[in-house]
């Protein structure tokens, strides 16, 4: 079954609380009961992922990250969108519904 | 009567003579850690897992080995085994000292490695890696030829001081060769107790060589056969891919989901990989060429 979890750049995304998470030599590693399965993000992961712990507006978690790496915006967001639509598909980062009062952000 | 054993840390009394352990020089004081009894099992846990030879609800677990018998294991402290009528003691022992043990262990939240491991210098130094990669071979060479003393074979149990501190636990007092590893040693089978699932392993008893209380773990290298690797090559593992390493060479991970202890175990074997250097160790496979890879693995510790 193929899961449509293509995100508008206006979406606000956060860490899904579900995973078991934590960190080992500055990476991010988790356990996923729901998914029955072991998970490891490498640096610019982890960091993408402690971006989330709040909500966050995809097209601001992708401005602040071109500025930080002084990477062109479209690559980025590209890269950053894809990334995240697989923790999405994972269930480990969820899209906050636009009537959700934690995405006014 | 009551046979008192140290094992994994623990103190273990038993109905039973288990003499692949050593006695405990004196009885303990207090509550042993695992009471195993012999008697037919009460009607237990009816839920079957995702194994078909594991039974498992509400901190029991119950294994069923066919020419063994079946193991109640309980609340990470009683095991009660009813053996097969015909089945021989020292088989049935097998999977008391081996699966019950772990799972066991497990149930008390330790974190049971499939490892080797040996104490050099005050530290732990333990060996994992996939089946026939030389675990054992490579903890009997460290005694041979550096000054080493044999924590555990195959089964590594770890634990945490109030510190955090990783500790290994001293495990049985035997070391499992193949027969072609015993002769690189300079030893032969005769009088050696041959291993009951493997007819050519063989158990080399090292009272002498022995570890007897805990050491901290400071090193695990996993193993990896390596054809250009000469006899030894040890590159660093960090992060993810050394937490993934230390739960999957954790003993009988197949039973985390029937002990409840998947998620706890996870908190504990990322603790450790925080916790310790995690190394692979490659090498050639070659029995002549173990003493220069024990001598890398000195210079490394170094």
């Amino acid at each position: 079954m193929a899961v449509d979890v293509s995100i508008a750049s206006d979406a606000v995304v956060v860490q899904d609380s579900e995973p078991v998470v934590a960190t080992v030599d500055d990476e991010v590693v988790m356990l996923s009961a729901r998914a029955g399965a072991y998970f490891g993000l490498n640096g610019v992961g982890t960091e993408i992922w402690n971006m989330l712990r709040e909500p966050r507006r995809l097209s601001d978690l992708c401005r602040e990250l071109s500025q930080r790496y002084e990477a062109d915006i479209d690559t980025l967001t590209r890269d950053v969108t894809l990334f995240l639509q697989a923790l999405i598909e994972r269930g480990l980062v969820r899209v906050v519904p636009p009537g959700d009062p934690s995405a006014r952000s | 009567m009551q046979f008192f054993y140290d094992v994994h840390g623990l103190v273990l009394a038993s109905e039973v003579p288990l003499p692949e352990l050593e006695l405990r020089q004196r009885e303990a004081t207090g509550e042993p850690d695992i009471r195993l009894a012999m008697g037919p099992l009460p009607v237990g846990p009816r839920r079957t897992t995702d194994l078909p030879y594991v039974h498992a609800q509400n901190g029991q677990a119950v294994l069923k080995i066919p020419g063994a018998g079946r193991y109640l294991i309980s609340g990470g402290r009683d095991l009660l085994i009813e053996p097969e009528a015909d089945a021989d003691p020292s088989y049935v022992r097998l999977f008391i000292l081996g699966s019950a043990l772990g799972l066991l262990c497990q149930q008390r939240g330790l974190l049971p490695l499939h490892a080797s491991a040996i104490e050099l210098a005050g530290q732990a130094i333990a060996f994992v890696g996939d089946q026939g990669q030389g675990k054992s071979t490579l903890a009997a060479h460290c005694l041979a030829y550096a000054p080493a003393r044999l924590l555990a074979d195959d089964t590594l149990v770890v634990s945490f001081d109030p510190g955090g501190r990783p500790l290994a636990q001293p495990g049985l007092p035997s070391v499992k060769l193949w027969r072609d590893a015993l002769s690189a040693l300079g030893r032969s089978t005769d009088g050696l107790r041959p291993d009951w699932l493997r007819a050519d392993k063989f158990h080399l008893p090292v009272a002498d060589r022995l570890a007897r209380a805990a050491a901290p773990l400071t090193r695990v290298y996993v193993l990896h056969e390596d054809a250009d690797a000469g006899q030894g090559r040890i590159e660093s593992m960090a992060g993810a891919v050394a937490a993934a390493a230390l739960i999957a060479h954790t003993y009988r991970v197949e039973y985390l989901d029937a002990t409840e202890q998947r998620r706890d175990h996870f908190v504990a074997s990322t603790r450790l990989a925080g916790r310790v250097s995690v190394c692979r160790l490659k090498r050639r496979r070659d029995l002549t060429g173990l003493p220069a890879t024990v001598a890398a693995i000195v210079t490394d510790l170094r």
